[in-house]
């Protein structure tokens, strides 16, 4: 799971409605400069505060139908809700819109997507301010706001699925005689490593995946893009060791598991 | 803005003295007399012109109006435009007294002398329109441009 942070500036989008609504107006009074004053004022958004009141609103209004429209890319399984912290005391202070997506969320386009966003919500907000002025101009605003949707949608891109099966060439390991189990996994990728102690050798290895034996030759370790990231054994989810011995054997178990995936490594060093 | 109801008078003053001073009737007689009033008439009867020229202009202004007193001596306005121009109060006084002004005479001609009266009643016409342009003139919303860069990021 991933989070999607978008930062937006409440006091660009509002200068951008304002200039727009005060260009209409002074066209409109250039018709007619006298009896279109009052016209032009009224038409043209802020600062009276029942302009301010409506702008608020209908931006609050805008940044929540953004979110909506982000439905199909939120991650189900996140159990995070979509947020955004515009309130009215926000002013014109940036805000943040944040949306639990998927770990394959294709983040090159993350700075695309908030200046698209604010596009569209400023789109909305126009569209909003003339639906009951000028109903025909209000329609042109309402089809800017579908251009910023379509163009959102497309920079919203899954990255190629990861490669699921991560190949490690080697594990080496060693269990002392205090039955502590030191290891090291390289592999081609985040190679996770414990430094040996003392007496560091090859010893035989069984890999299980999800129960099932892995041959060292071929060790392939299924793990999800999330463990992918971890650069060291201790940032693995979880991991336990245990150790016995029997005989000439020391056997030790290392166990990784998340998300109903597990692996075990099982290391055995012949003592005699 | 506060207008000051003996300043006003005083400018209507001089209004009536110019044409009666520089006006004569078709029968050679000179106006003065016929058109200005004496000093007891000229508060009480100008004062009641004052007071509803004055009422026009809170009614055409009222959206930007939020409180007004009259009194013998003063009519107070307190107007706020939150995008008006710089000068706005200063400015906005002067259209108000002037419209004022003219509307009074206008008013005050056109019992005796309407052809008179009729060029007042442009003037003032003229004068409230100038008024209601400059109140509801709206300053633009962005004086200089700055625009912060919109990001976006994924943790």
């Amino acid at each position: 799971m991933a989070t999607l942070t978008l930062t937006l500036s409440a006091g660009d989008i509002k200068k951008a409605v304002k200039s727009d609504t005060y260009i209409t107006g002074q066209i409109d009074k250039s018709a007619d400069a006298v009896k279109n004053a009052s016209l032009a004022y009224n038409e043209s958004a802020g600062d009276d505060s029942y302009h301010e009141v409506k702008l608020y609103r209908t931006m609050k209004g805008a940044v929540s139908k953004f979110e909506a429209n982000m439905v199909e890319f939120i991650d189900p399984s996140s159990g995070s809700n979509v947020a955004n912290t515009l309130t009215s005391s926000t002013g014109d202070d940036t805000f943040t819109i944040t949306i639990p997506v998927g770990s394959r969320f294709y983040a090159a386009f993350a700075n695309t997507l908030s200046a698209l966003a604010q596009e569209y919500i400023i789109n909305i907000m126009l569209y909003t301010w003339w639906q009951s002025i000028k109903p025909a101009l209000a329609k042109d605003y309402y089809q800017f706001a579908q251009e910023s949707l379509t163009m959102v949608t497309k920079t919203l891109s899954k990255t190629p699925p990861s490669t699921t099966m991560q190949t490690y060439t080697d594990v080496t390991g060693d269990i002392d005689a205090t039955y502590a189990l030191s290891f090291d996994l390289q592999g081609t990728k985040n190679a996770v490593t414990k430094t040996v102690t003392s007496g560091a050798q090859t010893v035989y290895q069984d890999v299980f995946f999800n129960g099932e034996r892995q041959t060292l030759s071929d060790l392939q370790v299924a793990i999800d893009s999330d463990w992918i990231t971890q650069d060291t054994e201790s940032d693995w989810p979880q991991y336990v060791v245990t150790a016995n011995s029997s005989g000439s054997e020391r056997t030790g178990h290392v166990f990784f598991s998340k998300g109903g995936k597990s692996i075990i490594l099982t290391l055995t060093q012949q003592t005699a | 803005m506060t207008i000051t109801i003996a300043t006003v008078i005083s400018a209507i003053k001089r209004h009536l003295s110019i044409i009666g001073k520089r006006l004569y009737s078709k029968d050679g007689k000179n106006m003065f007399s016929d058109i200005t009033l004496s000093s007891a008439e000229y508060t009480p009867i100008l004062t009641q012109y004052i007071n509803a020229s004055a009422q026009d202009v809170e009614a055409v202004l009222k959206q930007f109006i939020t409180a007004s007193t009259y009194s013998d001596s003063t009519i107070s306005m307190t107007i706020a435009n939150t995008r008006g121009d710089n000068d706005f109060e200063t400015r906005t006084q002067a259209l108000a007294e002037s419209y004022i002004t003219l509307n009074s005479v206008g008013e005050y001609l056109s019992m005796t002398h309407p052809d008179l009266a009729q060029k007042y009643q442009r003037d003032a016409k003229q004068r409230i329109e100038s008024l209601v342009e400059y109140v509801f003139y709206k300053k633009p919303p962005v004086s200089t441009f700055s625009f912060t860069n919109p990001t976006g990021s994924v943790s």
